[in-house]
């Protein structure tokens, strides 16, 4: 009875459903890719999921609180460029880059953070508007497509001992940061802020600064994300981030996150994230031809979506009656 | 030397003067009540208080020292702490939490005590409510528990001045005496507090001396000590007539034995069980009983608001009425009042006129809307109910509680409703608008209306129904007629039933 008990409480978690459809996806990607589980596969997969896993931490720590961020893409671009451009075959040389970088992410999350929470301005236009500013400096930076990025920093982001690898000790690192982040009142605030704003303020929690605070810290982790794409890409293009709103809000909403904020966990995101990439992979490992991979894609949202919230729905009903 | 002072507060919102004259002193040790009509300004004064708006003109002074706040924060740093009407609580958050929200104890580290957050929350809960489980969300909790967190969240604080904004409007009475004896308590450690309340018999029992709002100024003081408990002179000063405010006395129009025109069997939905009951034309009924026995279930469930029920019939007139969505109901003629207004009832930021169109939409509509048409209508409406508003255009948000709430009974007019379903439609009215709206139901009842009226206030079922069903665990267990239906026997029958669970 225990275990049916502990069974029935694992199962209302939020962050449940996107469990299932991960083990459904992983099944899939298993049949259609061969070795998925050897260890290189796994390595090479691992490299390729950790920028959008690490957007959608950011875009769950925003989304949490209440807010929404459509201008993720864009900040990865203006960090590739940055980096592509000015970075160094001397590490030391390239220090102040990385500043630079830190800077530029901090600083465009508190742009979205000030629109949203001191000018109030309805964060799903603010942050399409930031999001066509930060893509304009992007482009300011570079052009075209180019630049170069040292081998040093490619060669850091490959290490690995066995499953034990940069992107890996990354993703635990950013996890543990926002645990640390969510143990403090800060963290208990960008829930109660996401849940009910007018109920926070009432309490005596400034509202405004920790709306402020919720996108500076997801844009540190979208900075995150846009360093892992950018020592794999190895080279910097102002279009690079264009499609991560959309697969990071999905990953968001997959992972249990409700939109309105307030509720669910951001480990559900990095499922959410895995599903996302996974779905990335299905279409590239069934063969779909190339001009019908766009319409798929979106098509398989809609249904890992659907999926998850019909779920949720389901289960807020049982729970009820 | 007092504690608090405000002097000559003023609001404005828009164009509409919430306070014009907003007026207060206490000292140490004192409960003062603050009493008014609603819309007379003190949700508007005691947010002012407590830093949530900014004043136009005015001035608070704390021990003496004039202050400004310009949030919560300032004034909980000053020693205040209140109990707000629309809970302050984070609805996905757990009891514990939300008492320490804001204020949470915190380890050398910087991270949440979450040991000591339980600990604070146990003990404030042990001595208000022990029954409410502290782990769970607060989002799953019945109205009256989440309303005793939002008062325990308040008395864990370290405040010398506590203002209450009709703490007790959702609790049993069992609940308030227990919070009063809290309050007595706190009293004692020499704390001011400013209890704010519609009912009066409360008020009297826990103030010592009463402030009157009305129409955003302070009309006056009643030290209850010194005059005695004068409820008369209260009423009076908050109504701002001589005259009683008694509400519609009983009508004789379901003595003249109207057919039966709406009748429930065997009806099964979610906790309610087997519930029959017919009601006569122009009958008003009452549903009793403690809260959260079934009875807004059952009307929302007449109203179709709820899944179409498992079992039972409903029969309007002789026709069956479906039950699967709010227009079947609607388009029978069986409409819902509900309770709470601002979620079900009203579109808030819509203005008068298209609240009142928006009832009509579930009717065989025209392919145009005749606009001109409806806009007489609810002038006539509007004038026919005396609501107070500048006109038919003006937006609902701007309207006094009273007001509202005859929007949405009024809304229901034009449709010669054969049945009104009305779930608890006084709660938090102020007297004068609660007398105007039972006066309204029972001009309807003298139409034919048939009325099923569930009130949390067994007054307000004593004065308006001739007939009353107590209700208890989703089962009618009673029903009192004619003279039978008093306070007593209602608080009685109602009791009786927890005592001897039925056999069903």
């Amino acid at each position: 009875m225990n275990f049916t008990a502990g069974l029935k409480r694992i199962s209302r978690r939020p962050e449940f459903t996107s469990v299932v459809i991960l083990l459904v996806i992983i099944f899939l990607n298993a049949l259609l890719q061969k070795n998925f589980f050897a260890t290189k596969v796994i390595l090479t997969n691992l490299k390729t999921f950790t920028p959008l896993i690490l957007i959608s931490i950011g875009q769950a720590v925003i989304v949490l609180c209440g807010g929404i961020d459509l201008s993720v893409g864009s900040q990865v671009s203006l960090i590739n460029v940055i980096l592509a451009t000015m970075m160094r075959d001397s590490i030391g040389d390239s220090l102040p880059v990385l500043l630079l970088a830190l800077g530029a992410a901090v600083g465009m999350g508190a742009v979205n953070g000030f629109s949203a929470g001191y000018l109030n301005l309805p964060p799903m236009i603010a942050t399409f508007a930031t999001q066509a500013i930060f893509f304009g400096l992007a482009l300011f930076v570079l052009p075209h497509p180019g630049g170069v990025i040292p081998r040093w920093a490619v060669e850091a982001f490959k290490w690995h001992v066995w499953l034990i690898s940069t992107p890996l000790v990354v993703i635990v690192l950013a996890m543990l940061l926002w645990e640390y982040i969510r143990r403090r009142r800060l963290g208990q605030y960008i829930y109660a802020v996401g849940s009910s704003e007018e109920a926070a303020f009432a309490n005596g929690i400034n509202t405004r600064w920790v709306k402020l605070m919720s996108y500076m810290i997801g844009s540190f982790f979208v900075m995150l994300g846009a360093y892992a794409i950018t020592l794999q890409a190895a080279s910097g293009d102002a279009r690079l981030g264009l499609s991560y709103p959309l697969t990071s809000i999905a990953a968001v909403v997959v992972g249990g996150i409700s939109l309105q904020g307030g509720r669910g966990n951001v480990i559900g995101a990095v499922f959410g994230a895995l599903v996302m990439n996974m779905v990335i992979n299905l279409i590239y490992f069934a063969n779909i031809p190339s001009e019908y991979q766009e319409f798929t894609k979106g098509f398989i949202i809609i249904l890992a979506l659907a999926m998850a919230v019909i779920y949720r729905r389901n289960g807020a009903r049982r729970q009820t009656s | 030397m007092n504690v608090l002072e405000a002097r000559a507060i003023k609001k404005s919102f828009g164009g509409v003067k919430a306070l014009v004259d907003g007026n207060i002193s206490c000292c140490k040790g004192e409960i003062v009540g603050l009493l008014g009509a609603n819309g007379c300004g003190k949700t508007t004064f005691s947010r002012i208080l407590m830093g949530m708006l900014n004043c136009d003109d005015g001035e608070i002074l704390i021990n003496g020292e004039r202050v400004s706040f310009n949030s919560p924060m300032d004034a909980m740093q000053r020693g205040l702490a209140m109990v707000h009407q629309q809970l302050s609580l984070i609805p996905d958050m757990t009891v514990w939490e939300n008492i320490n929200i804001g204020n949470e104890p915190r380890s050398a580290l910087g991270f949440i005590d979450t040991a000591a957050c339980r600990q604070r929350a146990r003990q404030v809960l042990e001595r208000l409510c022990p029954e409410v489980d502290m782990e769970r969300k607060v989002s799953e909790l019945s109205p009256s528990e989440q309303q005793l967190v939002e008062i325990a969240k308040a008395l864990s604080k370290d405040f010398n001045i506590l203002i209450l904004d009709e703490p007790t409007s959702a609790l049993e009475q069992v609940q308030v005496n227990r919070l009063f004896d809290l309050l007595r308590q706190v009293k004692q450690q020499g704390a001011t507090i400013i209890f704010i309340s519609h009912r009066l018999g409360e008020v009297v029992e826990i103030c010592d001396y009463v402030v009157v709002f009305r129409n955003g100024a302070n009309v006056g003081t009643v030290d209850l000590l010194r005059d005695g408990q004068d409820e008369e002179r209260i009423i009076a000063l908050i109504t701002g007539r001589e005259e009683q405010a008694a509400i519609a006395k009983k009508h004789g129009a379901q003595q003249n034995g109207g057919g039966v025109r709406f009748a429930v069997k065997d009806l099964c939905m979610g906790k309610l069980r087997q519930i029959s009951f017919a009601l006569r034309r122009g009958e008003i009924v009452g549903i009793g009983g403690l809260q959260g026995q079934g009875q807004e279930e059952l009307l929302l469930t007449l109203a179709g608001l709820l899944a179409p029920a498992e079992r039972g019939s409903v029969l309007v007139d002789d026709i069956p009425l479906k039950l699967h969505h709010p227009s079947d109901a609607i388009r029978q003629g069986v409409v819902l009042v509900p309770g709470d207004r601002k979620k079900e009832g009203l579109f808030l930021n819509h203005s008068i006129l298209m609240n009142m169109m928006y009832a009509r939409f579930s009717l065989k509509g025209e392919w145009i809307i005749p606009f001109r048409k409806y806009r007489r209508e609810a002038e006539e409406i509007m004038r026919a109910l005396s609501i107070k508003a500048e006109g038919v255009d003006t937006e609902l948000n701007t309207l006094s509680g009273g007001n509202q709430q005859k929007v949405v009974v009024g809304k229901w007019l034009p449709l010669n409703p054969k049945v009104l379903l009305l779930c608890d439609p006084a709660k938090g009215v102020d007297v004068q608008a609660k007398k105007e709206l039972y006066e309204l139901v029972a001009r309807l009842a003298q139409q034919g209306t048939s009325i099923l009226l569930y009130a949390s206030d067994n007054e307000e079922l004593v004065a308006a129904c001739e007939r009353v069903f107590v209700m208890y665990e989703g089962q009618i267990v009673e029903e009192l007629q004619g003279a039978e239906v008093t306070e007593d026997n209602l608080v009685a029958a109602s009791l009786r039933a927890r005592t001897t669970p039925s056999t069903l």
